[in-house]
């Protein structure tokens, strides 16, 4: 039985299987699209896989950098401080090891640097440590030692250790004869790199793990880590990295241009509308670039900018009526004055909010304190969004437009537009070793129409501002 | 070449390939596309879009139902995604005093593709897709639902009206005719 409604039916019967003329240049067109559509996801993979890459350098850059806490030998005189202990010098690599092993066997691994030896001592003697003050000091690390075997001893657990590093101390002790020959100027000489001294960090590395209980030794530990962080002489192993990162903060006003072009002859009144009814306000950008320069004054830059544009939109108003109310003196309403005003002008905002990676190549120059440099490439959109409002092409009404798939609004908007093309010149006055105040005048341009292709207007834009901010060096 | 043959060499970016299969289906799916367009120029990039996608998605097609009939939903599909990024217009027409006539179809049936076409252009959007869809194309008011987001009870009054809509497009040219 056949359920089916005659009217269904007969334009089922007649439409179903209808066909109709396509326009001959159909296939050359599809063939179009599908090159476009290529090579835009070649941009957009090529610049997703240069970003990840300048990501990954950068990480990598700033977790090379300069191994720090590692400095060259100094005089005990420049080393230490008036009124306090002259530092120790840390053994030879040839010297005997075994303090630093037995104390690392406790949780010290850097325990070796501040235990004074006969050996390292009668080198820096003949400069200015005295023997004298380096037994004294010893000795009292000894006893120090010691206490914390007897303590162990009480415990019953580690006793053994203890005593092994207290005899190994005192055979140190016992021994600076027998060092003495490797540790003389000349055989001292071949290796200066592991001659260091006790830094400040180490004397209070030293006073934590003392001042802890056994069981801490792990939070000293990460003590360490921080006493090292903030107060190790910092001294890089190398002068020159061939890269420098600087972080940006930037932000300014700017100027957007909006072009419109009618796509058929029908859509020209509404173009004129629109041209007639819109003008621009004051747009602006901001947001963070991190920059990887090289010594040759190339540089890349990433990160995240935000960028509003704003336009106006002016629309004719029908007649209003405002009513206000009079009252006497005693709040009673004594009457209403009603006023009619004919047709008169609105203005609302248009706003255009973009979300953008750059990916920018530059060169700079250095001059003194000011570097100067142009930067040029592709801001690359994640996020788009619209609000506002425009005349309707169909009633002439004002009526608030969106994007694609937007209920309830005019979705003149594409839902995601691609990438813009960026270019300026970039201004930096160094303030400080690391500050630098920054001014950018810059040129940007969306080379595709931001408005959907099912819309009878083609709206393009590009824009011009200026960005100051402040340029960081990491 | 059959069926199989063209889809393979498709798949495979045969140029050649590519051109006969767009030859072989483009008048019927351009028929489609002027159906659910609110003018020519509409339906053509409705049409581009999809083939675009049928040349793009054709290494998916599991050789499974009608070749055919898989092409036609991708093409209503991108025609009902083209249709929800068009203007957004609150088409608001009484439909509720139009006669509820009779329909002898045999009357109608010396009507040709054109006109019944025009009529189907003059229905406001939302009755048109509706139409097409349960009418034309043979979907159940629960996949309309699905499709357009819609309530299955919103999709069968649309289709009410669009009916009415017709009905009375169809005794005005039968008084014409008169």
């Amino acid at each position: 039985m056949n359920k089916r409604h005659p009217l269904d039916e007969l334009f089922s019967q007649h439409l179903r299987d209808a066909s109709a003329p396509v326009p001959e240049d159909m296939w050359s067109r599809i063939a179009r699209a599908r090159q476009q559509k290529r090579r835009r996801l070649i941009v957009v993979w090529s610049s997703v896989g240069s970003a990840t890459l300048t990501l990954i350098a950068a990480i990598l850059l700033y977790v090379g950098t300069p191994n720090l806490g590692s400095f060259p030998l100094q005089t005990a005189a420049d080393a230490a401080p008036s009124g306090q202990e002259a530092p120790t010098a840390q053994l030879p690599s040839s010297a005997p090891a075994t303090p630093a092993s037995t104390i690392a066997a406790q949780g010290d691994a850097l325990t070796a640097s501040g235990i004074a030896t006969e050996t390292a001592s009668s080198e820096i003697d003949a400069v200015t440590v005295s023997e004298q003050r380096t037994r004294s000091r010893n000795r009292r690390f000894q006893d120090r030692l010691r206490a914390r075997g007897n303590r162990r001893a009480l415990g019953g657990n580690t006793a053994e250790p203890a005593d092994n590093s207290t005899e190994q101390i005192a055979s140190v002790e016992e021994a600076p004869e027998a060092a003495a020959p490797i540790s003389t100027p000349a055989a001292a000489e071949p290796a200066p790199q592991t001659n260091r001294i006790a830094g400040p960090h180490q004397r209070q590395r030293i006073a934590v793990v003392e001042a802890l209980p056994e069981k801490s030794i792990a939070l000293a530990k990460q003590e360490e880590i921080k006493l090292f962080a903030n107060h190790a002489p910092r001294c890089a192993d190398f002068a020159a990295p061939f890269f420098r990162l600087d972080l940006e903060m930037l932000g300014g006003p700017a100027y957007a241009h909006q072009t419109l072009q009618a796509k058929t002859s029908e859509s020209l009144a509404h173009l004129r509308l629109r041209e007639r009814s819109e003008s621009a306000g004051v747009s602006y950008s901001g947001g963070f670039r991190l920059a990887a320069s090289s010594n040759v004054g190339l540089s890349l830059r990433t990160g995240v900018m935000y960028t509003q544009i704003n336009d106006r939109f002016t629309y004719d108003v029908g007649s209003r009526m405002d009513v206000s109310v009079i009252f006497g003196p005693n709040g009673e309403i004594v009457g209403r004055d009603t006023t009619y005003s004919e047709a008169y002008q609105e203005t609302t905002r248009n706003t255009l909010r973009f979300v953008e990676v750059p990916l920018l190549l530059g060169y700079e120059r250095q001059w003194g304190k000011l570097r100067v440099g142009v930067n040029a490439g592709a801001y690359l959109n994640v996020l788009f969004a619209t609000e506002g409002a425009i005349y309707s092409p169909a009633t002439e009404e004002p009526i608030n437009f969106g994007q694609q798939g937007d209920r309830d609004v005019l979705p003149i908007f594409e839902r995601q537009v691609s990438a813009a093309w960026y270019a300026g010149m970039s201004l930096a006055y160094n303030l400080h070793s690391r500050y630098s105040l920054i001014a950018e005048p810059y040129f940007k341009t969306y080379p595709q129409a931001l408005s959907s292709s099912a819309y009878d207007l083609q709206q393009n834009y590009w824009m011009t501002g200026m960005q100051l901010g402040l340029r960081m060096r990491l | 070449m059959t069926e199989k043959e063209l889809i393979k060499g498709c798949v495979r970016e045969d140029a050649h390939c590519q051109q006969l299969l767009f030859q072989r289906y483009a008048g019927k799916m351009m028929a489609v596309c002027v159906r659910y367009a609110r003018h020519r120029l509409e339906a053509e990039d409705m049409l581009q879009e999809a083939f675009v996608k049928v040349f793009d998605n054709l290494d998916k097609f599991a050789f499974k139902g009608s070749f055919e009939g898989w092409i036609r939903r991708i093409v209503v599909n991108t025609a009902l995604k083209h249709n929800q990024r068009k203007y957004f217009t609150n088409e608001q027409i009484a439909v509720e005093h139009f006669p509820d006539s009779p329909l002898e179809p045999t009357a109608y049936s010396r009507l040709g593709e054109e006109e019944l076409l025009k009529m189907i252009a003059r229905l406001p959007e939302g009755y048109r897709v509706v139409f097409n869809l349960y009418a034309i194309e043979g979907y159940s008011h629960k996949e309309i639902a699905e499709l357009l987001h819609i309530k299955e009870s919103t999709s069968r009054s649309q289709l009410v009206k669009a009916r009415k809509m017709l009905q009375q497009q169809l005794d005005k040219l039968q008084r014409v005719a008169v």
